[in-house]
């Protein structure tokens, strides 16, 4: 079986890059091929120019935060941060002065001498993120590293490691099945697929250039309208219509709930597309409403009013627009 | 646990057995060790004459039983610590069959694996015959049998079992993911070895260091029967005092100064291993 087909994917000195996919996509499995725990059957893996492809994992110049930390529950948080160092061979005095400096970036200077298990789970994330960063790789590589931790502490800790990324410099490569952690974190997403490069682009740019229906849900929500392409029209099945160049025969339209606009809100001289429908349903998420239209032919939208309305109640008619701008055509249906 | 009687009849049962199987046994013959024996009747005292001819009569059988158990102990636990280690570590899902064929070893009974060893150690048995057969030496081997190195042999063979399953089921608990992030730190297998491996066994093999020891300090069989007409140990001593010299009071002193000795040997090697396999 293949776990990974050919990928060819270069990744430049201090990105912060995320792989991003679906459980069983190969994403960790890349990771692992990169860190040294895996031999690729075919391919190379070049690290600052060396070829690292038979190299094992304690000579490669990478170090992982794996999932579920791996920390060494019989040493003391000192002497886990200190471990690779002490296995290099390096000066006791710097030994103990990285040790310290790092726990210090991480805030774990006041726990040096406790025991993993004594920690909390953000507490022992840290240890093991100080533990692969003390021996300033030239890759770092985190393996749903925070998948373990609550909401709370998961956007905390997000926010420390973007910082330590700013302030260290350095290659970062992390994998996740959580798209919002792969936004909030990368500089670059790679989005697999079955063992293949779905997308490859910037958050932004995958969010908003889809190149897939897959593409286009997995990164935000996405409403997804099937229709056909006749002579550069395109005829949706919910009864619009709008330019789009191409083949003829069958597409879909993908359009973010975030960027339709209600009748009596000006949205801009393009004003392509346009819908009827009714209110369905409604739903207060805090910052928005979410609501779910209904069109006269029978398709369902999903839509984002920011801030609070009353007039917004179910089964109110409403026409709905987008300029042709905001909504992306997909090609192979 | 709302209230502490449940407590107590839960442990009852056990206690029970304790105390009556244990406990007022060797209270009995503690007592009886500072008695003495008047005209071969139990006669109550409270002499330190009977330690006093352990420490001038049996001093040198007890450190010769102590140096043979501690290398019987010292060889089972490296044997079982390779095979733990085999089990748990490199025969993936195949480590539950070695690790059935040392326990199917435990059905052999201990007086087979005994009588087995005589056969293959003995001057006509096949090691000798090969060695033979090979022109490795002329003539048998004469100290193969009947001497210290036929007891910790089949000590070993004996003990084997008992010192693999405490070592497996401490490594059991040692997780994957350590192991790999030792190696990712720099850790070549030799030193993931010895310093995730073996500190996180340290129960373990504490306990099968323990159990062998203590189990071939006390046994008086395996050196009647393979040892020859040189190798005594202390519960050879023991045994005759009790069954041929009728002498309970000595036997008893015997007893309990084997126990003290092994039981101060333990502790120390307790700490020896903290020492040894502490981090650093």
């Amino acid at each position: 079986m293949t776990a990974l087909h050919a990928i060819d994917l270069e990744v430049g000195k201090g990105e912060f890059l995320a792989l991003l996919g679906p459980s069983g996509c190969g994403k960790t499995t890349l990771l692992r091929l990169i860190g040294g725990f895996l031999t690729p059957t075919a391919g190379r893996i070049m690290i600052d120019g060396e070829d690292a492809t038979d190299l094992p994992p304690e000579r490669r110049r990478t170090n992982m935060v794996f999932q579920g930390y791996g920390l060494f529950p019989h040493m003391t948080v000192r002497q886990n941060i200190a471990y690779g160092l002490k296995i290099a061979d390096r000066p006791a005095g710097e030994v103990a002065e990285r040790t310290v400096r790092m726990a210090k970036v991480v805030h774990l200077e006041d726990l040096l001498d406790r025991m993993p298990a004594t920690l909390s789970g953000g507490q022992q994330q840290r240890v093991a993120l100080a533990r692969a960063l003390v021996m300033e790789p030239a890759v770092l590589l985190l393996d749903e590293s925070l998948a373990a931790l609550d909401l709370k502490l998961r956007k905390a800790m997000q926010d420390e490691l973007r910082q330590l990324h700013l302030s260290l410099g350095g290659t970062f490569i992390f994998v996740t099945h959580d798209q919002s952690e792969a936004m909030a974190l990368a500089s670059r997403i790679i989005l697999m697929r079955d063992g293949r490069v779905e997308q490859s682009g910037t958050p932004e740019q995958i969010y908003r250039h889809p190149n897939s229906r897959f593409a286009a849900e997995f990164i935000g929500d996405a409403n997804i309208l099937s229709g056909r392409r006749l002579s550069n029209r395109v005829y949706l099945d919910c009864g619009s219509e709008c330019e789009s160049a191409g083949r003829d025969g069958a597409v879909r339209l993908m359009i973010r709930p975030g960027d339709i606009h209600f009748s009596d809100q000006p949205c801009g001289e393009k004003e392509a597309v346009k819908v009827r429908g009714r209110i369905a349903d409604t739903v207060f998420m805090g910052d928005h409403i979410r609501l779910t239209v209904m069109t006269e032919a029978g398709v369902k939208l999903v839509v984002h009013s920011p801030g609070a309305r009353s007039d917004l109640t179910p089964s109110r008619d409403l026409t709905l627009r987008w300029p042709a701008s905001a909504h992306r055509i997909l090609e192979s249906a | 646990m709302t209230s502490d009687r449940p407590r107590i009849l839960q442990i009852l049962p056990a206690a029970t057995v304790f105390v009556l199987l244990f406990l007022i046994p060797l209270g009995y013959y503690l007592v009886i060790s500072f008695w003495r024996l008047k005209s071969y009747r139990l006669t109550p005292d409270f002499t330190l004459a009977n330690y006093s001819e352990v420490v001038h009569e049996y001093l040198a059988a007890l450190i010769f039983t102590v140096l043979i158990s501690l290398l019987t102990a010292a060889i089972t636990t490296l044997l079982a610590l390779m095979i733990a280690y085999m089990a748990r570590f490199k025969m993936g899902k195949y480590g539950s069959l070695v690790l059935l064929v040392v326990l199917v070893t435990l059905f052999g009974g201990y007086l087979v694996k005994i009588y087995a060893w005589k056969t293959i150690l003995g001057s006509q048995g096949i090691l000798n015959a090969g060695l033979i057969q090979f022109g490795i030496v002329d003539e048998p081997v004469p100290w193969l049998l009947y001497s210290p190195v036929s007891v910790v042999i089949t000590l070993v063979h004996f003990l084997l079992p008992f010192a693999v399953l405490p070592i497996y089921s401490s490594m059991r608990e040692i997780g994957e993911t350590p192991m790999a992030a030792a190696r990712d730190l720099g850790a070549g297998s030799v030193r993931v070895f010895f310093d995730i491996v073996l500190p996180q066994s340290r129960p373990g093999i504490f306990a099968a260091f323990a159990l062998s020891f203590l189990l071939a300090a006390g046994d008086y069989v395996t050196p009647r029967l393979v040892g020859g007409p040189e190798t005594f140990m202390v519960g050879n001593f023991i045994e005759s005092q009790f069954i041929n010299r009728l002498n309970a009071p000595l036997g008893s002193a015997l007893s309990f100064s084997t126990m003290i000795t092994c039981g101060v040997i333990v502790l120390l090697v307790n700490w020896l291993l903290g020492r040894l396999l502490r981090p650093r």
